[in-house]
């Protein structure tokens, strides 16, 4: 007999959902770890953002004619926004 | 062991992005591979894009990338023309970067011993084209300039081939 009903969710034989144990509760260690990610997400966001600010500030400081002979120096996303 | 071409890529940061990739890729068949053929397309994708990225022709790796597209082609004449045009602005870029708080960024790549082999790759378009004594002066330069900076001198071997070379023509 299959199992399975047409919409993808799973059926006992007389019809009913079948029994699956521990869905529908979020689990003990999921705020922590979802806190977790969001940090991790956070730090490397950061880091990002300041590797291409020091990019920007190493070509800011170069002589103009100096950029013209090196235009792969330039950082290649745009320029981060400056915020207090 | 061969080793493997860069990989591919279809999305690049900006046009010089996507100038160092095809770099790459017209160096790989054309000196480790050996196969010219297969550097075309790319090298003919290089000079368009340099068309638009290097109108002025100001740019160091753009010089570079013309030289190497025009040896993927067979045109050895605009190939040296085009990779002398690289050394002088390479000269260019050590005396103004020269003692400035920017120098170590900016030199980046552009230190003696690479235009050493920059030189040594003139040398050897200069004797692909036939130009025998004007290839043993540029090595010499280059062990000049390698004597000044305490560096190894690559081309070496290459420049005593060649002195064989010219003394077997007469």
């Amino acid at each position: 007999m299959d199992e399975h009903s047409e919409n993808g969710k799973g059926r006992g034989a007389r019809g009913e959902k079948k029994h699956t144990p521990g869905r529908g509760h979020t689990r003990k260690s999921w705020p922590a770890k979802l806190k977790r990610f969001q940090k991790k997400a956070r730090r490397q966001q950061e880091e990002a953002e300041a590797d291409l600010r020091r990019q920007w500030d190493d070509w800011d400081r170069l002589p103009l004619e100096v950029q013209r002979l090196r235009p792969e120096l330039k950082a290649r996303s745009t320029r981060p926004t400056y915020e207090d | 062991m061969k080793t493997k071409a860069p990989p591919v890529r279809r999305q690049f940061a900006n046009a010089w992005d996507e100038i160092n990739y095809l770099r790459d890729k017209v160096l790989f068949w054309l000196y480790q591979r050996e196969k010219p053929e297969k550097a075309l397309p790319f090298a003919k994708r290089l000079q368009q894009l340099l068309g638009r990225a290097d109108a002025k022709q100001e740019a160091i790796l753009g010089q570079e990338c013309r030289s190497l597209a025009f040896e993927t082609v067979g045109n050895l004449a605009k190939a040296i023309e085009h990779r002398q045009k690289e050394i002088d602005l390479i000269r260019r870029l050590q005396e103004i970067s020269h003692g400035t708080p920017s120098e170590h960024y900016a030199l980046k790549g552009y230190e003696p011993s690479d235009l050493s082999d920059r030189l040594d790759l003139l040398a050897v378009l200069y004797r692909d084209h036939g130009e025998l004594e004007k290839a043993i002066a540029t090595l010499r330069e280059s062990r000049t300039l390698c004597e000044e900076h305490g560096i190894e001198f690559d081309g070496a071997d290459l420049l005593s081939d060649y002195l064989i070379e010219l003394r077997a023509m007469g």
